[in-house]
């Protein structure tokens, strides 16, 4: 891969586009970082969520680090109250899976659709137990 | 084998005459070239130059096997470079989605705040 641009001016359009769908479904904030990180990816990722600033609460951010082969989704308090955990990991297995396969912009405008598909259901707030 | 209510030896006078037919008209049609050059007068062309020789014999082929090459090539011209795992990463980090509402390079992302949220997430591997 030369060096310079990882996407092409139509895969970025693409990824704008699954963010600011995802944003309009959701009323959450998406943010994605594609590249390489200093140090550990989780807290950069953290970090990078925290730059977010006034939209971190409301904020998912996804960090993709293709060299380590790590997917990161970070998620604000309210953020987290629609997007629970089990959610994000779903779809971070689906992008890595995607990614695997060398297709950056299809496994993060799919993460990106799961994720958004996810916050957009009405948050269970009460669970019946199994009889 | 024999389908009821045909009559086998209709289907075999068929064949032979199929057979027969093409044969014939192969044979005619083969033949026909060289009987049509015996009379036919002409004259020879002049040795070919070297360049020429070159051009036809080495020339020619290394343009076609060029020509199928960029044509294998082009597709993936065309959709650009791709990301391909286990490869190392030399291209510039983006961020979409970015606070100031842009997109920045990574070099561009000098200071970070310290991590706030305990929040949740998830991470993967690939």
């Amino acid at each position: 891969m030369p060096a310079g641009e990882a996407f092409t001016a139509h895969q970025a359009l693409q990824v704008r586009q699954a963010i600011a769908a995802a944003e309009a479904e959701t009323g959450l904030t998406f943010s994605v970082y594609v590249g390489r990180v200093h140090g550990e990816p989780r807290p950069y990722a953290m970090q990078l969520h925290a730059a977010l600033a006034d939209q971190a609460d409301r904020g998912v951010l996804v960090l993709i680090e293709p060299e380590a082969r790590r997917v990161e989704v970070v998620t604000g308090e309210t953020a987290r109250r629609r997007l629970d955990d089990r959610a994000a990991g779903l779809a971070s297995l689906s992008m890595a899976t995607s990614f695997a396969g060398g297709d950056l912009t299809g496994g993060i405008t799919n993460g990106l659709r799961m994720m958004a598909q996810a916050a957009a259901r009405p948050p269970v707030l009460h669970q019946h137990d199994s009889d | 084998m024999n389908a009821p209510g045909r009559p086998r030896p209709f289907v075999r006078l068929a064949a032979a005459v199929t057979t027969a037919a093409t044969g014939g008209i192969a044979t005619l049609l083969l033949a026909a070239g060289p009987v049509a050059a015996v009379g036919e007068r002409g004259t020879p062309g002049g040795k070919l130059s070297a360049a020429e020789t070159f051009a036809i014999f080495v020339g020619a082929p290394v343009a076609v096997a060029a020509i199928i090459a960029f044509l294998v090539v082009l597709p993936s011209m065309v959709r650009g470079p791709r990301y391909r795992p286990g490869r190392s990463w030399a291209s510039a980090s983006r961020w979409f989605g970015e606070p100031a509402g842009g997109e920045v390079a990574a070099e561009a992302i000098t200071s970070l705040p310290p991590a706030t949220v305990e929040g949740g997430g998830a991470s993967a591997r690939w």
